[in-house]
């Protein structure tokens, strides 16, 4: 029974796993965004801050990155830098500034342009990306150039510069992307936990769909993570295909979180789930087929995915707060604020993206989805135990029923079912028998000493008998003053055995201040010629025996 | 010194609070709200205390590789900040005597600037509004670093207000404490303020949680010495917690007073021994499980769920049945234990409604010679309400003097006629009708009610027998139940003597009935009483002879005049015939002390043919006649007289 208190300390577990895996994961990306903010320290790769200068009307300007440049005519910006030298060849320059159509050009030499191969993107998706050019091998001093020609919003932004070789480049990038790809590593891992424990609970045939769903929602999240950065677009192989994985993952990630919502609590009954899961289909067929067909860029329609995403999270929030006003279902509350969080993240990630077109909007959006994810699961695994623990809680209430709880006895129930299971039995060796039982005088004691000498006695009585009877039959307590025993296979006569209840109620009378008297009443389930008896008869006969011996006792 | 900073106040500080840890941690690990906010306050004043010795450190030595390490220290270390008055005010509030739920919910809402600020130094890292590190990696405030101030200094004062508004919820000793912990706190705020070298605010956490731990969050207040489980102060808190949080509970107590057996036998070192090991045994089964001593020999066990419930049951019953190993020879020793449980315990409102309950359970198995197991079910709280009822009323009877008399009378099988009678009280309840005199005289003894009621029944009687003067002259004597509680009170001889004056009766016509129980007690405060009532001609009967233990030495001590003999003997006296003789000699060595000796509880023939072949006189008894009222006493006489002159 001792797996009982296991369970409880599973539950009390799990929460302190959470808050520790929380915490660990929280200062995992403190850390990491600490490390990247000041990979700089390190020597490998050098910021390449000095040494710029623009010049206007043959007037030399020196200037340090990054750099802020107001541009209201639109004229191109143009950075040149003197500090190169011949110690320089082969290294890696890089920064980010593709959304201001960036070229670099040494010695007059284009190294680096950037283009949309394949793929268009708009400025946000531009301003991720990585800008190497690699500085030739046979290099030997000369003038570095930086040209931008299209400000957005009139104006430019000039990100820091760096330089290095070209492995410790790609490790910056690698470092750029550390905490996305932590963040996706975490959200696999926890799919492959939620998959297991899916599997885990499948096998114990307990409901847990909302597992799988959780797992698919994690894992589509994680891919998009992963191709939405631009080491992932720019080293994993044909970059246009990452770039629509990405999207598709994007536009599809909120149909399993749809179908986890509508696995939850009282929520299958709204169809306005059914319909925004469809939206969600649609809108990636959709997509799909204006992309082929007319050459829509994906790019161009990824609006109509936004606004179906808020339409989705505020409906699915409208929704829950109705849901959780009418019913005080812990689940859909807890769902529903950690789809309060999600949304929040959401709209300000969006809200950075269209109106400030910052490039760290995604990282808001994880770190929301992070959380949500983390609540969901939690939530998940809490309602399996409380599940698990009605369970346990009903099957010991259901063992409770059968007894007595006064005297510890069986009740009516398991007494009828064992005298049935008796009387049907197959191979029965000996003549079972069974006796009834009636406490004599107990309403005057009742009344005469209160309801807790009347209740002494009968606890007192259920003594006696489990002492006389108890290792060789079950005593039941099928009424207020009723008892029943059953003996399966008598070893000696019903003489005998009443000799030895009446030594037990004399010992017991010996102590006690009321008077402790028991009529009872014999039956043998086989007549002498050895058939059966049927229930009822059986029954009746002890029954009589015991009014019998009651008469003959009633003498005051 | 570590860059211009003393760190001892740290150093000091560091040790203090991982000494109040060790031994809080050492202890019981308690439940409830108020424990769990201290150990979370000590845990973030001792992470608060650590960081700002590495932030100091790491300040110090200005590494240029750490300086990402130090940025990420540096904001824990203000994280800690914002949650060390957070969690003083948390702390303070669970203090306050009321509902939990309502402050989980308060300090709802007293989080969202805590919240809000925890956001602002996590942005920090980007922001550098708080605090920054320039170029060559030195540190600079931020525009915004007062904030950090304001907002301890507002969380600080808060505390005022609510030990002022709320001051009725709270201990003075508590009040006492906050106001010690804000002023230490402050002062060594206001040191470090001055003097920034010296760190003495971590100091200042160290010193003010020595004090919490020494006043207030001390486990052994809340364990007890003996067995180290929880006491009774434990269970009125936590009773109280489960129930304010609508938690279902189940207890099953177990009653050991059997031990007491143990403990005359083979000393009070062993029966000590065998508490111990019962503490140990029931502590080790289930860390889940909350075990409390709730009296000298009683133990209980909370749990939370039915099935934990059902498997403690089965452990604790096996438990009692295998008995202790005491001298570690295999040879148990094994007493009687009463186990008495109830599944939902909550429902019960109170912690001293759930003891009295246990209590009255236990009651029910007082004669039961093994273990056994009692559980709570409708018709045992039937019987319990019951007498809770009975309890409340006697209140109102006692202050309205609602108890009635009832009179049985004592027949001579020589005189053939009723020769004396005693005198019952009776008591009926307006809903539950006649309640047995068992019933509310042990209650009223509880609740030290019973020589109130005694005296205005006695009162009573003289009045009765000064109405009708005419019944004394044809009884030898009237008995009047003194109960044992009366006779410990000095002074009461005096008030029953001083009523018999009042109504001028004779006093050679009274007699007081005692039990054997009192007589056994006896003490020189008894035999002060007796002398006085024998110096007035007042006669005394010893009751319910052969219930207790009473025995022949204490009955000679006495000046008895007359013993009664107890129904519980008379019992059997027609089936068996050993106490049939039992009961023979008994009345004979009476007899022939010269004691009179009367008969209690005859109820048929058998038995008053039987007494009267054993030359037992007196007879007292239904068959003769049941207690009656003051106006049927009168109309039995009357007819006895008749009977008896023809």
């Amino acid at each position: 029974m001792h797996n009982v208190g296991e369970k409880t300390f599973v539950k009390k577990s799990l929460e302190w796993t959470f808050i520790a895996v929380s915490m660990i994961v929280f200062a995992a990306v403190l850390m990491m965004s600490s490390v990247n903010l000041f990979a700089g320290t390190a020597d490998s790769i050098k910021l390449l801050s000095d040494g710029w200068y623009t010049m206007e009307n043959d007037e030399r300007t020196a200037v340090s990155l990054p750099l802020e440049r107001k541009s209201g005519s639109g004229e191109a910006l143009i950075l040149y830098n003197d500090s190169l030298t011949k110690s320089d060849a082969g290294r890696m320059i890089t920064t980010r500034g593709a959304q201001y159509g960036l070229s670099v050009f040494l010695d007059g030499e284009q190294i680096y342009k950037y283009e949309d191969k394949a793929f268009p993107r708009n400025s946000q998706m531009k301003s991720k990306q990585d800008c190497d050019a690699r500085i030739p091998v046979d290099f030997d001093g000369g003038k570095l150039k930086m040209v931008l020609d299209t400000p957005l919003r009139g104006e430019y932004r000039v990100p820091h510069v760096w330089i290095g070789t070209g492995s410790d480049v790609l490790f910056h990038h690698f470092q750029d992307a550390a905490a996305t790809f932590a963040v996706a590593f975490i959200f696999i891992i926890l799919a492959v936990i939620a998959v297991g424990t899916a599997g885990y609970l499948h096998s114990k045939s307990i409901e847990s769909r909302r597992f799988v769903d959780a797992a698919l929602f994690l894992l589509v999240c994680s891919v998009w993570f992963m191709t939405d950065t631009s080491v992932m677009q720019r080293y994993g192989g044909n970059a246009a295909n990452v770039c629509i994985i990405s999207f598709y993952a994007f536009m599809l990630l909120s149909v399993p979180m749809l179908h986890l919502v509508k696995n939850t609590g009282g929520m299958q009954k709204y169809r306005t789930i059914d319909a925004l899961i469809f939206a969600f289909y649609l809108n990636a067929i959709g997509q799909g087929v204006l992309n082929l067909c007319l050459g829509i860029d994906f790019v161009d329609m990824l609006v109509v995915t936004h606004v179906l995403l808020f339409i989705g999270v505020s409906a699915i929030t409208i929704l829950m707060t109705r849901e959780s006003r009418c019913s005080a279902d812990r689940d859909v509350r807890m769902v529903l604020t950690a789809f309060v969080t999600v949304g929040m993240s959401g709209v300000l990630a969006l809200l950075l993206y269209w109106i400030l077109e910052i490039p760290y909007y995604g990282n808001i959006f994880q770190a929301g989805i992070l959380i949500f994810v983390i609540m969901i699961l939690f939530n998940i695994i809490m309602s399996m135990a409380e599940n698990i623990h009605y369970r346990t809680e009903m099957m010991a209430y259901q063992r409770m029923l059968k007894e007595d709880w006064m005297t510890g006895l069986g009740n009516r129930q398991p007494f009828e079912e064992h005298l049935s299971e008796l009387q049907k039995s197959k191979d029965l060796q000996g003549n079972p028998a069974l006796i009834f039982l009636d406490l004599n005088q107990l309403k005057r004691i009742n009344d005469e000493f209160g309801h807790a000498a009347g209740d002494e006695v009968i606890i007192g009585a259920a003594k006696c008998m489990s002492k006389v009877f108890g290792d060789d039959g079950k005593c039941y307590r099928i009424g207020g003053d009723e008892f029943g025993v059953i003996l399966p296979e008598p070893k000696i006569t019903a003489e005998e055995w009443f000799e030895k209840l009446e030594q037990e109620i004399l010992q017991y009378n010996r102590g006690s201040r009321y008077r402790l008297s028991i009529a009872y009443g014999w039956s043998d389930l086989k007549e002498e010629d050895g058939h059966r008896k049927t229930l009822s008869d059986w029954k009746y006969e002890a029954d009589c025996r015991m009014y019998e011996n009651k008469g003959g006792l009633r003498r005051l | 010194m570590i860059g211009g900073y003393n760190i001892d106040f740290l150093i000091a500080s560091l040790i203090i609070l991982f000494l109040v840890l060790f031994e809080f941690e050492k202890q019981n690990q308690l439940k409830n709200a108020s424990t769990k906010i201290f150990r979370l306050f000590l845990l973030t004043g001792i992470a608060d205390v650590v960081l700002d010795l590495l932030s100091t450190f790491l300040l110090a030595w200005n590494i240029g590789e750490l300086a990402g390490v130090t940025r990420v220290i540096l904001t824990a270390f203000y994280l800690m900040q914002i949650l060390m008055p957070y969690f003083a005010v948390y702390y303070t509030q669970t203090l306050r005597r009321i509902n939990l739920p309502k402050i989980h919910r308060s300090m709802k809402l007293w989080g969202i600037v805590p919240m809000f600020l925890g956001v602002v130094v996590i942005t920090n890292l980007w922001s550098e509004i708080l605090f920054g590190f320039d170029a060559m990696g030195n540190y600079f405030h931020g525009p915004a670093y007062l904030l950090m101030y304001i907002y301890g200094i507002m969380y600080a004062c808060a505390l005022l207000p609510i030990c002022i508004c709320h001051r009725h919820e709270f201990s003075s000793r508590e009040i006492r404490v906050v106001m010690e912990f804000l002023f230490i706190e402050g002062i060594c705020v206001a040191v470090q303020a001055y003097d920034g070298r010296y760190l003495t605010t971590g100091f200042g956490i160290g010193l003010c949680m020595a004090i919490l731990y020494l006043t207030i969050n001390n486990p052994h207040i809340y364990v007890d010495y003996l067995t180290g489980c929880f006491n009774m102060t434990y269970l009125r808190v936590w009773v109280r917690e489960q129930m304010e949080k609508e938690k279902s509970f189940h207890v099953i107590a177990a009653d050991v007073s059997g031990l007491n057996r143990v403990a005359k036998i083979a000393g009070a070192d062993v029966s000590d021994y065998v508490m111990m090991e019962i503490a140990d045994k029931l502590r080790r089964y289930d860390k889940n499980a909350k075990v409390f001593r709730i009296a000298g020999k009683r133990f209980l066990i909370a749990v939370e769920s039915l099935a934990e419930y059902e498997s403690c049951r089965s452990y604790m019953q096996e438990l009692f049945m295998q008995g202790f190993d005491v001298d570690h020879n295999g040879e148990p020793v094994r007493f009687r234990a009463v186990l008495c449980g109830m599944v939902g315990a909550e429902t019960l409102q109170s912690r001293s409604i759930l003891l009295a309950y246990l209590d009255y359970m236990a009651g029910l198995a007082a004669n039961s010679e093994d273990t056994v197991l009692i559980q709570s079910d409708e018709k045992i709280m039937e019987g319990f309400l019951y007498e809770q009822e009975i309890e409340r009323y006697l209140k109102t009877a006692v202050e309205d003097d609602l108890f009635e008399l009832n009179y049985q009378p004592v027949y001579s099988l020589k005189e053939k006629s009723y020769v004396s009678m005693e005198v019952l009280s009776r008591l009926r309840h307006p809903n539950l009708g006649y309640v047995p005199p068992d019933v509310f005289i042990v209650l009223a003894e509880r609740s030290g009610q019973i020589s109130q009621i005694s005296e205005l029944q006695f009162r009573r009687l003289c009045r009765f027998l000064k109405e009708h003067r005419d019944i004394l002259d044809k009884l030898e004597s009237v008995k009047f139940n003194l109960s044992p509680l009366e006779l410990m009170k000095c002074g009461h001889s005096r008030v029953l003597i001083d009523t018999i004056r009042e109504f001028e009766l004779p006093y050679a016509k009274f007699q007081f009935e005692i039990t054997e129980t009192a007589a056994t007690e006896y003490s020189d405060n008894l035999y002060q009483l007796i002398k006085e009532f024998q110096q007035v001609g007042i006669g005394l009967c010893l009751d319910d002879f052969g219930v207790g233990y009473a025995n022949c030495n204490t009955v000679m001590k006495l000046p008895f005049s007359a013993i009664k003999l107890d129904r519980s003997l008379l019992k059997d006296v027609c089936s068996e015939p050993q106490a049939a003789v039992f009961y023979q000699s008994i009345a004979n060595v009476l007899k022939n002390m010269g004691f009179q000796v009367i008969a209690e509880g005859a109820e048929t023939a058998e038995e008053v043919e039987l007494l009267r072949s054993w030359n037992v006189n007196l007879i007292q008894g239904y068959y003769f006649s049941k207690p009656v009222s003051g106006t049927e006493i009168l109309k039995v006489l009357e007819e006895n007289q008749d009977k008896s002159g023809e």
